[in-house]
């Protein structure tokens, strides 16, 4: 019995090289490798922009085709492209084409109304004008409030930047 | 002996069209000129701990050769919009590898649009990260650069950074 089952793991840990368990082996790396580079990409996290939603170093998963067919919503947090999807800006979604929003005393006025921010935690006194979201857009803005407001990395991007969003 | 001479001729004519498909099938295009003229910056910007002054100068007298008589940068984060001419981005090099510890800089998602024979734009991302005193400094940015041939060879004519986020 004892003879059988170290047979048997052994079987499994160190199996004979066959032509079949080559090409067992050739399928899961080529489809993790397709796994991880289409539809759930592994990302590290740089910065403090999403503090304390997201921390500085680290680590997520992003779901590439969470908005190929839905347009994010607010309050998503998502991920926006520069010029190639190795490097993305993650941000939250605070309004979407045709919304006006505004920052006064740090609080965030969408369509005039006042939002509440449960995910924001750190808040300093932002002033910013209101804007209008243009058709195709998006408004996205980290939730680490208490950077100052020229230095927070913020604003509206098309759609067709969005990239995808974080699985956590 | 003139069926010799025929069949020679035959033989190098047939040898030098061979040639010639070779050369054209092989030949980079202008996309991967464009290509490696970006693989050569990244070559020229990269600055490792160990490297001496040796490598500097060749980095510095290299990195004016891949740059039209003049280069726009408009970098709106950095508020920095100027016109350097080829020597002057060589000073600045060497300025920033003087300042830092190391310096690698890799351009991202290269899309080449070439508009016309002597011209072409392209769009990539550059992810920048220096280290100074111990400390990691990391940047990125969407850019378009255009680009210009000249005698032959493709230069940076001009770089802007690419708003993706519009306050």
């Amino acid at each position: 019995m004892a003879d059988s089952t170290r047979a048997r793991l052994e079987r499994f840990f160190l199996p004979r090289l066959t032509w079949r368990y080559a090409l067992r082996v050739a399928a899961v790396a080529a489809t993790a490798t397709l796994f991880f580079a289409f539809i759930c990409r592994p990302m590290w996290i740089e910065g403090a922009s999403m503090e304390p939603t997201y921390h500085d170093g680290g680590f997520v998963f992003c779901l590439l085709p969470r908005y190929r067919f839905a347009d994010p919503a607010t309050g998503d947090v998502v991920t926006v492209r520069l010029a190639s999807s190795r490097v993305m800006l993650l941000k939250r979604v605070v309004a979407v084409a045709g919304d006006t929003i505004e920052f006064r005393n740090g609080v965030l006025i969408r369509n005039g109304q006042p939002v509440s921010e449960p995910y924001v935690r750190y808040r300093s006194a932002w002033q910013l004008g209101p804007r209008t979201v243009k058709p195709g857009h998006v408004y996205v803005v980290g939730d680490n409030r208490g950077m100052a407001v020229e230095a927070h990395v913020f604003g509206q991007t098309p759609l067709s930047r969005i990239g995808g969003a974080p699985l956590w | 002996m003139i069926n010799r001479r025929r069949a020679g001729l035959a033989g190098a004519l047939l040898c030098a069209a061979t040639a010639v498909a070779v050369y054209i099938i092989t030949r980079p295009d202008d996309e991967a000129r464009i290509r490696r003229l970006f693989a050569a910056l990244e070559q020229c910007l990269r600055r490792e701990p160990g490297n001496g002054a040796a490598s500097l100068v060749l980095n510095t007298q290299r990195i004016a050769g891949l740059f039209a008589e003049s280069c726009e940068f408009r970098v709106t984060s950095y508020g920095l919009e100027e016109t350097l001419s080829p020597t002057e981005i060589s000073s600045e090099l060497a300025r920033a590898h003087a300042m830092l510890d190391s310096l690698s800089v890799s351009f991202r998602g290269l899309g080449v649009a070439v508009l016309s024979p002597t011209e072409a734009t392209a769009t990539c991302s550059i992810d920048a990260r220096a280290s100074r005193d111990g400390e990691r400094i990391a940047d990125a940015a969407a850019v378009t650069c255009r680009l210009v041939k000249r005698d032959g060879r493709w230069h940076f004519r001009a770089f802007a950074e690419e708003p993706v986020l519009e306050k």
